[in-house]
């Protein structure tokens, strides 16, 4: 599994962003409840939230460097 | 998201043991802290996610990612987010201390440059080549290689031998002494290049190992009143684990692994650092419970929901009221 994540983000390395930010969403939420469906419900939304506003960067950053 | 907790105080359904057990626990061993407690998912939570991170990014970086130096420019700042995650980064204060010790005789800059320890002896395998003298060619030699620092304090010589075979088959039995090149014992990368007898296709760049130590050695041979030198070794024997592992990286050898590995090299970086800073919030949680609550407490959005409907309903109720007088 750690080859095949590598190989993968050998690629490009904004690819390591879903690990990190599955690890951080975990870990954060597990930090805030104790019961595992509110901390995997939280970490979820936590996931999507980090990943969706650093989808919004990359395409704002695409956009502004398009054609240069 | 905000919510409607009471964060003074901890769930008394959370059983916290000992907290601060749990807390030394959960720092020295991500997630050991939760076990202790019986706190069984997040544990497993902490454990996987904060060791995997952190040894993923050891991964990355060829494992030299993790090591305390602390001189001139430099620093490794970084090391104080990896020790967050405890014992698995403590290894580096440990080899900072056993770097900065004196070595064995063997020591440093591929000099032997004490006088002191007397008696050291290096017996390790030898994997390298051979060149002798009046000849051109360079063959391989492998073989149990010995080397003992002789001599008093003022005086000192290092002799040995090497007892293997020439090319994998012609068995050999050489006398050695110096001049003796020796790798350090402590060391984390080491330049292992052939100095003497390199071939053309060797390559042009450095070769760096961790697990390898660099031995040159003269091959003496005692004549009736003189001792010639008829040879020279020249090779590499093993560096053991403990040797090289979270050992500080000389400048050299830093450099190098920016060249072969780049951005990942500053990518490995932030997984131990961020591996470390998760580890607090763990150790956090040990000790004090959940930040937001147990997790059966209500959302803002959930309260809202709720609040509206109670004012919903009580606005209804005179209304009724009024329709039914």
């Amino acid at each position: 599994m750690m080859a095949s994540l590598t190989l993968l983000a050998a690629s490009n390395f904004t690819w390591y962003v879903f690990p990190l930010a599955f690890v951080i969403s975990l870990v954060y939420s597990a930090s805030r409840y104790e019961l595992p469906e509110r901390i995997i419900r939280r970490a979820t939304r936590l996931f999507i939230t980090i990943v969706g506003f650093m989808a919004i960067v990359f395409a704002v950053l695409l956009a502004l460097s398009f054609k240069l | 998201m905000g919510l409607l907790i009471d964060k003074s105080m901890t769930d008394p359904r959370v059983k916290l043991k000992n907290p601060v057990v749990a807390a030394v626990l959960g720092y020295l061993i991500p997630g050991a802290g939760h076990w202790y407690q019986g706190r069984y998912f997040k544990a497993a939570i902490y454990t996987v996610c904060i060791l995997g991170t952190f040894f993923y990014g050891m991964h990355l970086g060829n494992w030299k990612t993790v090591y305390y130096k602390w001189t001139g420019r430099s620093k490794t700042i970084g090391f104080f987010a990896q020790i967050g995650v405890g014992l698995p980064a403590m290894g580096a204060l440990i080899q900072h201390k056993r770097y900065d010790a004196p070595q064995d005789p063997f020591h440093a800059n591929h000099r032997i440059e004490k006088e002191s320890s007397l008696g050291e002896k290096l017996e390790a395998p030898f994997k390298g080549r051979v060149r002798f003298a009046g000849e051109d060619a360079v063959r391989d030699i492998e073989g149990q290689l010995t080397l003992v620092q002789d001599g008093g304090e003022m005086s000192w010589e290092v002799n040995g031998s090497l007892k293997g075979t020439i090319d994998g088959k012609e068995p050999i039995e050489l006398e050695l002494g110096d001049p003796v090149e020796v790798g350090p014992q402590i060391f984390a990368s080491e330049n292992i290049s052939f100095q003497y007898l390199r071939l053309e296709e060797d390559p042009v760049q450095d070769q760096f190992a961790s697990d390898r130590r660099y031995v040159m050695c003269h091959v003496h041979e005692k004549g009736e009143a003189h001792e010639y030198e008829v040879a020279i070794i020249e090779g590499t024997v093993p560096r053991a684990f403990w040797d090289y592992y979270q050992v500080p990286i000389e400048d050299d050898a830093e450099q190098h692994l920016n060249r072969i590995l780049g951005k990942q090299m500053e990518l490995a970086l932030v997984f131990t650092w961020i591996a470390g800073l998760l580890n607090l919030l763990a150790v956090w949680d040990a000790y004090e419970g959940p930040a937001y609550g147990y997790g059966d407490e209500p959302t803002e959005e959930e309260a809202k929901k709720k609040q509206s409907e109670s004012h919903a309903s009580k606005t209804k109720e005179p209304e009724a009221a009024a329709a039914e007088a």
